[in-house]
């Protein structure tokens, strides 16, 4: 095709400018695909790059050796507190199936759990943490499954009210989701209800028998509403416990051969590249890792450093925080009463509280984080560790 | 038509590369001006060669080399140095180059879209990047690309060829 010559610096003009408007769409709404496969094809290229810079920097500004401020603290801890809070008293002719949450969406009543049919797991057992009774398993996948919450819309829980002379009485509640809590619009005699009367949860007859023993508690009555308006209404106020969030315990009467389902995790060596990000500064911590794993969380001295924003092949950037700055993603321990707070909780509580983290979105749960008023951790040079969970989600 | 001299702008570009963290490690180092559009801006002429190729390969390459010290994805540094290419000769088209004044207000503007896109990034990624610093950027690019390019100087160490 003959083109004059200006057309042929226009046409080239504008064939640029295609590209930089794709680039353009590309940089602001990023296709991580796309991202994705960029970064895994030029990282193991950049990372000789990187590691010679990392050389130049420590060469000319040497990092200082990390002093910890807090004592450290075994990441089990929070899983062993949450195990000693949350297990149900034993049954006879039933165990209590401990099973890791991957993710809750407490609004609508839902808690999706890192088991399914690999851990023989069936639709309608219920689900307990310590004595009180969440809910039941509603839906089971391979590896993972679904549990809706008395509070989830058109959930219909069974429950047994006892009022302050002792008598009990019969009812049924609805969930709301996000309207609010588990309303009681029948109940067998609503004479003597009152605000603050316990209410325990009432086995289905199709449910093994020596479930009705365990007098799960479910919550309390609250009225809500007006009276004289004619829209009350008697709800039960039983908020998920924070534990809850790590781990459930489902009643099973025949198990497989583990008790435990616990996410694997894969950790691995890795070595510090660089501590600061040339562009966006301090904060940062560029981390090669021998094998090619896609991780989560950078582990140091068992304290973790950071959580994974880019991995580039076998390197990729952390950003590093100070352990306050984990906020929504991390759960205190109260060492003395063993409560686990969230954080509007322990934010403004003094002394610090010990940090844990939360877990899903791939972070293990109850790593150790640092006390809340701790600054963020430089990793050393080496021995640093990096933790992968199971990708559970994405397993189905 | 004078184009990039890639044999000189690389290894300067590598250099760079390697002291760039401790460049943004330096006092009031956040507002200090991104090192690999500056390099660009003075590598590439005004006005742009008729043939995009060379610019286009310094983009990319520059690019990368910034992602290799960055968190910030390789596509907003493209994008961003594509468009300050861009803006910068639609500016230089329209204004003059013998004030000085009116180099800077080219230079600043060409350093708006990688601020803006890094901004957009870093707010993705957690760490906002401050107003003031962005600003910062931007003036810096500004200033330096106006001393730096002066019509006085006729020769250049990053390009070759007659303007």
């Amino acid at each position: 095709m003959f083109l004059l010559p200006g057309a042929e610096r226009y046409r080239r003009v504008m064939v640029c400018s295609g590209i930089v408007v794709v680039l353009l769409v590309q940089a602001v709404v990023p296709w991580q695909p796309l991202e994705d496969r960029c970064n895994l094809f030029f990282g193991p290229l950049l990372r000789p790059l990187t590691a010679v810079s990392a050389t130049v920097v420590e060469f000319v500004a040497p990092t200082p050796e990390p002093v910890s401020t807090s004592q450290a603290l075994e990441s089990s801890v929070l899983v062993a507190m949450e195990r000693r809070l949350g297990k149900p008293q034993p049954l006879p002719g039933m165990e209590w199936l401990e099973v890791p949450v991957l993710a809750v969406e407490a609004a609508v009543g839902r808690i999706t759990l890192a088991a399914g049919e690999d851990f023989h797991l069936g639709v309608g057992q219920i689900v307990a943490y310590g004595n009180q009774f969440l809910g039941r398993v509603s839906r089971v996948q391979l590896h993972q499954a679904t549990v809706e919450l008395v509070t989830a819309p058109n959930v219909r829980t069974g429950v047994l009210l006892t009022d302050s002379a002792g008598a009990t009485t019969r009812g049924i509640s609805l969930g709301r989701g996000r309207a609010g809590p588990a309303v009681l619009p029948w109940l067998q005699s609503s004479d003597q209800i009152t605000a603050g009367l316990v209410l325990t949860w009432r086995p289905r007859p199709l449910d093994p028998p020596h479930l009705g023993a365990a007098h799960l508690f479910l919550g309390v009555t609250r009225q809500e509403g007006e009276v004289q308006r004619g829209n009350a209404a008697w709800v039960i106020e039983g908020p998920l416990p924070a534990g809850a969030e790590g781990r459930l315990y489902i009643a099973a009467s025949a198990v497989g051969e583990r008790l435990v389902a616990e996410p694997l995790q894969v950790r691995t060596l890795a070595q510090r590249l660089l501590l600061d990000d040339a562009v966006l500064g301090a904060g940062w911590c560029a981390v090669a890792a021998s094998a090619a794993i896609a991780p989560t969380v950078l582990l140091d001295g068992g304290q973790v450093g950071g959580w994974c924003s880019s991995w580039r092949g076998n390197w990729g950037w952390f950003r590093r925080v100070a352990p306050a700055q984990w906020q929504q993603r991390a759960v205190a321990l109260e060492t003395t009463t063993g409560a686990v707070l969230e954080l509007a909780k322990w934010q403004n509580v003094t002394p610090a509280l010990p940090l844990f983290t939360r877990g899903g979105e791939g972070v293990p749960r109850g790593l150790w984080l640092g006390n809340s008023d701790a600054a963020a951790l430089v990793p050393a040079a080496q021995f640093v560790v990096i933790v992968q969970q199971e990708r559970v989600a994405g397993a189905d | 038509m004078s184009t990039p001299r890639l044999r000189v702008v690389l290894p300067v570009a590598v250099i760079l590369t390697l002291f760039s963290p401790l460049f943004r490690q330096l006092p009031g180092g956040a507002g200090l001006p991104d090192l690999w559009l500056l390099l660009l801006l003075l590598a590439v002429p005004v006005p742009a060669p008729d043939s995009w190729r060379r610019p286009m390969q310094l983009v990319f390459v520059l690019g990368l080399l910034r992602c290799s010290v960055s968190v910030i994805s390789p596509f907003v540094a493209w994008a961003g140095f594509g468009a300050a290419l861009f803006v910068r000769e639609a500016l230089s088209r329209r204004l003059s180059e013998y004030r000085f004044s009116l180099r800077l207000l080219t230079g600043f503007c060409a350093a708006i879209p990688l601020v803006v896109l890094d901004r957009l990034a870093a707010e993705r990624l957690g760490t906002p990047l401050a107003p003031m610093d962005a600003l910062l950027r931007c003036l810096w690019v500004g200033v330096l690309v106006a001393v730096f390019t002066r019509p006085q100087l006729k020769s250049h160490a990053f390009t070759r060829g007659k303007s």
